[in-house]
């Protein structure tokens, strides 16, 4: 079902050409209801930050659930936008970092190396989506809760930046089994954590360099546009707009 | 003097393997386990014992019962061969002492690693001449990266760090 | 450069050895080699198993990764037909519950007084022993107060109190019962029906909170989605109807607010407009009777008292009819008055009107089904149930108390004087995994496993279009020496004896769930053998029939006397409304001690690890109060204090307070963290259905001294993380 056989074909010949990974966040079917960010902390390591810290603003998301307020009462509305790491292709925190801890992978991804990230918050400065955080102090866990916790995903220790990686683990997994079989990954094969808790689908996940993938597809809609487009940043990471009269 | 010596190589150990209490006196192994014998004198293929090599990141110590399907039936003629029976019949695991350790922020797999036709050897050297397996060196990064670069396998970060 | 980098990667190196790196803190130091090799495990390789939900009553089914032999994920089954591989936020912490640090390890008896907190750790003979001597000693006079259960557990402990002529409760304060009774009297019938918004094209909501803790969240997320943008040329209009703007009401196409209480009467306004401008076919059974309850007020009076105007509520009525597959929905708000059970009633009476029943993108009934338990899930009890007793307890009729997974001195208002229970009660037996506010009061405790640890099923036969029988089964081997509450009272059954043992022969739960599905997977004709497939039921995480008829629906509504709400305290000392909502993350509380559940900010508020009360701007503001000022907020039954935070979704008469917090027990997460709001409330009833209104309570706030700081995703401390994103494209 592609709309350009000739770019499928292209695609599917090239076995070796690299993916591209993008997200597509349908905001008209976002109801806000945070699945995917109990989804992110659970596989993703994500410490709890507890009352004080989280007072501090230290209370770390690799996703969130941000709320616009418009208008006043009774004629009032509330929006949900989900945040993550928008993994820019011109990323504003890879040029910063003086120990390239923050680089961009070859496919497309923002990546953040935790073993070599020295902890100078550049990055988390220059990012427009406030989407770095920072462990300002060591993670704990009251035992046994430490039991739950993902072994695909390296803890962060204190003075290192993280963010949302597109769940790197599963896409690493998802590659390995296809590599397997001799065949790409298959659309749909991959699911960062949020992606698949989501009880709507708002959110879809999928390789932008296959044309017939549903991203490449989604992203193409008329009600697609980027977060803070005007800053050249070239997000991974397309949001359909809400539907409203 | 012997004690001088081993507070400097406990120094040293903290300093190279950062947190850990890996220390060279550990490597004393509960049992004196022999890979010549069993790699080398019988020929054991590795994927005997470390049988999940081919399908999972590590490649597994071989349970307990996996050492009696032999052991069962050969007489006690090592000390050590006595151990691993009173161990066996006390019901408990022997607590064999790590000697290959990668840091938490490294990803590695055994699996991907196979699938790409590396030997066991390739990285764990001739174990089958060994008949005490000493500490592995520091797997460094330099060391994965020369063998990536030959190999053409991906230099990204994100393939081994997690 | 490189050199340089080195270097300070050396420098790192060295201040990192000495302090504790949290990656290696945990680090084994030695290979312990499993004894025996066990087949199922792979080690560094994950298992998923599946199972059950037991987070709420929906029944999602799950499935759970299983690294060498540790939980580490939860997430939804792909098969299952509930919540089609879907989990809510409560759902995926369920891990939080095993692994919580705070679960009791094993039987404990009090020391000291009761109430004190003071326990020792007994063993389960001893435990047994007790429990059963307590038993003998109160024979028929026990009571069972439990979260609801179904399935095979449900079936047993009906069996069991039966016999022992007890009396079982099952209690859940977000049970819906307004809606169960309102449709009883509406269609006859028990079962809920499926409410197919999916396939809508209109949805008309009186407050009903679907995406949020409304019968089947995830299962209404999901259809959510395909109402919204699921079909290439229809995309489902959505209105809501509430006096505080939820979640559920932000993702509306139009938010209406109106005066609390009198949604039943707009439905009349929206009826009335119906009848009057001829958009509706009435059978001649209704016809007498809806128009004389539709009849009963002029719109310009309904427009008065809902505070919504005539315009609105004719647009209503003609979108509603324009549609071509509109759906009502009450629930929420609209059912925690006085009249709720009338406004539900209303609510139908327009789903009639409308031509919902029955139809593709309405309300569908299917056809019973036989389920492997021939009990799908006894009924629940309304607040008035519980306050009947309470009664007996007071009487002496019952003496001895058993709880299971049901906290009542949180969930309850005290002004209920729910611990009159626990006054008058000679013993009590608790078989929670936690020390909950009601627990803390048991003389012996004998806890249960974790669910995850646990065998069981759950039957979910209404509000989805196929019947759902799903299987839980041990995925993490028992943490600590806790044991299932079913093989706990099979045990006590067969040491009491004669007829008890006869009745229930299994010695273990999982012996007689087993035993049950033999007779279902039997039943059908399959040449495999009962083991072949029950292995397949529990890969598959249980069964549900496909194809199953629709039922023919009669409507019964008799006709309706409109009731206005009534509120507990005057107008003139206790100004305001007040409206204490189910939290997201910690519903009634039970997700207090949940450390992920309780850093999950507030979508609406982004408050986390607290309490705070919501105000109207404009109240606010004639009040002098600003964000973050800590009030008193008072009613003719109690007070708390807690800070504030404005919320310009809110009736101006009306606060607002998210339910969950306030424990006195119930672990480190919870405990003395932040306020109940159910203090606050009066025993004001929904008579009809016995439920407890929880918007029927007036209250005044005031400023007082003080002010503390929440933690807010939006405003807490120098770098809020909220609101930086300046270009959000319209959204």
């Amino acid at each position: 079902m592609s709309q350009d056989p000739q770019a499928t074909e292209e695609y599917s010949k090239t076995a070796a050409s690299p993916y591209k990974w993008e997200m597509v966040v349908d905001l008209d079917r976002c109801s806000g209801c945070e699945a995917c960010v109990v989804a992110c902390h659970a596989e993703n390591n994500i410490r709890i930050s507890g009352e004080e810290e989280a007072a501090e603003g230290r209370a770390i998301n690799w996703i969130r659930i941000e709320r616009y307020w418009e208008g006043d009462y009774p004629n009032v509305k509330a929006k949900f936008l989900p945040v993550m790491c928008q993994h820019c292709d011109d990323a504003p925190c890879e040029p910063v970092c003086p120990v390239y801890a923050s680089y961009h992978t070859p496919e497309g991804l923002n990546a953040q190396v935790y073993n070599r990230c020295i902890g100078v918050r550049y990055c988390g400065n220059n990012c427009p989506y406030v989407a770095r955080q920072f462990n300002w102090f060591d993670p704990h866990w009251d035992e046994p809760l430490a039991e739950q916790l993902n072994p695909d995903v390296s803890v962060r220790s204190g003075g290192v930046m993280e963010k949302c990686t597109f769940c790197v683990q599963r896409i690493r997994s998802g590659k390995e089994a296809a590599h397997k079989e001799g065949r790409r990954v298959r659309d749909g094969e991959i699911t960062p954590a949020c992606v698949q808790s989501c009880p709507t689908s708002a959110l879809i996940f999928g390789d932008r360099n296959d044309p017939d993938s549903r991203v490449s597809h989604l992203k193409k809609s008329r009600r697609g546009f980027h977060l803070m487009e005007s800053l050249g940043t070239h997000p991974a990471v397309t949001y359909l707009r809400r539907l409203s009269e | 003097m012997a004690l001088l010596a081993g507070s400097m190589a406990m120094g040293v150990g903290a300093l190279y393997s950062i947190g850990s209490a890996d220390l060279p006196v550990q490597d004393q192994q509960p049992v004196r386990f022999s890979h010549r014998q069993h790699a080398g004198t019988l020929n054991i293929h590795c994927q005997f014992c470390h049988r999940y090599a081919t399908q999972s990141p590590v490649a597994g110590v071989p349970s307990m019962a996996l050492c009696q399907t032999c052991h069962e039936s050969l007489s006690e003629t090592t000390p050590d061969m006595k151990m691993l029976r009173i161990y066996w019949k006390e019901k408990r695991p022997i607590p064999w002492v790590r000697l290959q350790r990668l840091p938490d922020h490294v990803y590695f797999t055994h699996e991907m690693h196979l699938f790409a036709g590396l030997s066991c050897t390739s990285c764990h050297g001739n174990v089958s001449g060994m008949s005490s397996t000493p500490r592995a060196p520091t797997y460094e990064m330099g060391w994965c990266l020369t063998c990536h670069e030959q190999r053409g396998a991906s230099h990204d970060c994100w393939t081994c760090h997690k | 450069m490189n050199l340089y980098r080195r270097t300070l990667l050396k420098i790192l190196g060295l201040t990192a050895a000495g302090s504790s790196l949290p990656g290696c803190e945990r680090e084994v130091h030695n290979l312990v080699p499993y004894l025996l090799p066990d087949d199922n495990i792979v080690p560094g390789v994950a298992n998923w198993y599946t199972s059950t939900c037991q987070e709420c009553e929906a029944g999602c089914g799950t499935i759970v990764r299983v690294m060498e032999g540790r939980a580490k994920k939860i997430e939804g089954n792909p098969k299952h037909p509930v919540n089609e591989g879907k989990l809510c936020a409560r759902g995926q912490a369920a891990l939080q519950g095993l692994y919580n640090p705070d679960r009791l390890q094993g039987p404990l008896r009090r020391e000291g007084k009761r109430g004190q907190g003071q326990f020792r750790p007994i063993t389960w003979e001893e435990g047994l022993a007790e429990w059963v001597e307590q038993l003998r000693t109160h024979a028929g006079k026990s009571a069972m107060i439990t979260r609801p259960v179904s399935g095979t557990l449900a079936s047993l402990l009906t069996t069991l109190m039966d016999s022992l002529s007890g009396r079982l409760v099952m209690y859940e304060s977000t049970g819906e019962q307004t809606l169960r009774t309102a449709n009883h009297l509406s269609f006859g019938t028990h079962d809920l029906p499926y409410y197919d918004l999916a396939n809508a094209d209109y949805l008309l909501s009186f407050g009903a909170p679907f995406l949020e803790h409304w019968l089947s969240p995830v299962s209404f997320g999901v259809a959510y989605g395909k109402f919204r943008q699921g079909r290439p040329l229809v995309r489902g209009r959505f209105i809501q109807v509430e006096p505080r703007l939820s979640l559920t009401a932000s993702n509306a196409d139009q938010w209406i607010p109106l005066r609390p209480g009198t949604e039943g009467l707009l439905a009349i306004g929206i009826g009335q407009v119906l009848l009057r401008d001829g958009l509706t076919e009435l059978s001649s059974f209704h016809r007498t009777s809806f128009h004389q309850t539709f009849s009963a007020f002029s719109l310009e009076d309904i427009s008065t008292k809902t505070e919504v105007s005539e315009e609105m509520i004719t647009q209503l009525a003609h979108e509603l009819t324009s549609a071509n597959a509109p759906l009502i929905l009450g629930g929420g708000p609209a059912a925690a008055q006085t009249n709720g059970t009338t406004t539900l009633i209303l609510i139908n009476a327009l789903n009639v009107m409308i031509g919902a029943i029955g139809r593709r993108g309405g309300l569908q009934w299917m056809e019973p089904q036989i389920s492997p338990v021939d009990l799908a899930r006894p009924g629940l009890a309304s607040e008035l149930t519980l306050m009947d007793l309470a009664g007996e307890f007071e009487q002496g009729s019952r003496t001895l108390l058993h709880l299971y997974r049901a906290d009542p001195l949180f969930t309850l208002p005290p002004s209920l004087k729910f611990e009159r229970v626990f006054d008058h009660a000679q013993f009590i037996v608790s078989f929670s995994s936690f020390l909950d506010d009601s627990t803390s009061m048991a003389d012996l405790i004998l806890p249960d496993h974790d669910p995850l640890e646990s065998w069981g099923d759950v039957v979910q036969q209404d509000t989805i279009p196929v019947p759902a029988w799903s299987v839980s089964q041990p995925v993490v081997r028992a943490l600590y020496d806790t044991r299932p509450i079913g093989d706990v009272w099979l045990d006590a059954a067969h040491r009491l004896g004669e007829p008890l043992r006869e009745r229930v022969p299994w010695n273990t739960l999982h012996d007689m769930l087993k035993s049950r599905w033999q007779t279902v997977l039997t039943k059908h004709d399959s040449p495999q053998s009962f083991e072949t497939r029950w292995r397949e039921t529990l890969q598959e995480g249980g069964l549900w029939p496909s194809n199953i008829p629709m039922r023919q629906t009669n409507t019964v509504i008799p006709s309706i006397t409109y009731k206005p709400p009534e509120f507990l305290g005057n107008s003139s000392e206790y100004p305001l409304y007040c409206y204490p909502y189910p939290s997201l993350g910690l519903h009634d509380g039970r997700g207090a001690n949940r450390p992920w559940l309780q850093e999950l900010p507030d979508p609406l508020t982004t408050g986390m690890w607290g309490s705070w009360i919501e105000l109207n701007p404009t109240t606010a503001k004639a009040l002098g109060i600003h964000p973050g000022d800590r009030v008193r907020v008072t009613s003719g039954y109690g007070s708390i204090e807690a800070s504030v935070m404005v919320f310009p979704g809110l009736h101006p008469d009306m606060i607002a307070i998210p339910m969950g917090q306030g424990h006195r027990a119930y672990g480190r997460y919870a405990k003395g963290r932040g306020v109940n709001p159910m203090v606050l409330l009066g025993p004001s009833f929904d008579g009809q259905s016995g439920s407890l209104a929880t918007g029927g309570t007036r209250v005044r706030v005031e400023r007082i001294k003080g002010g503390s700081r929440l933690p807010m995703l939006e405003e807490s401390g120098k770098n809020p993380v909220i609101g930086r994103i300046q270009e959000t494209g319209g959204l």
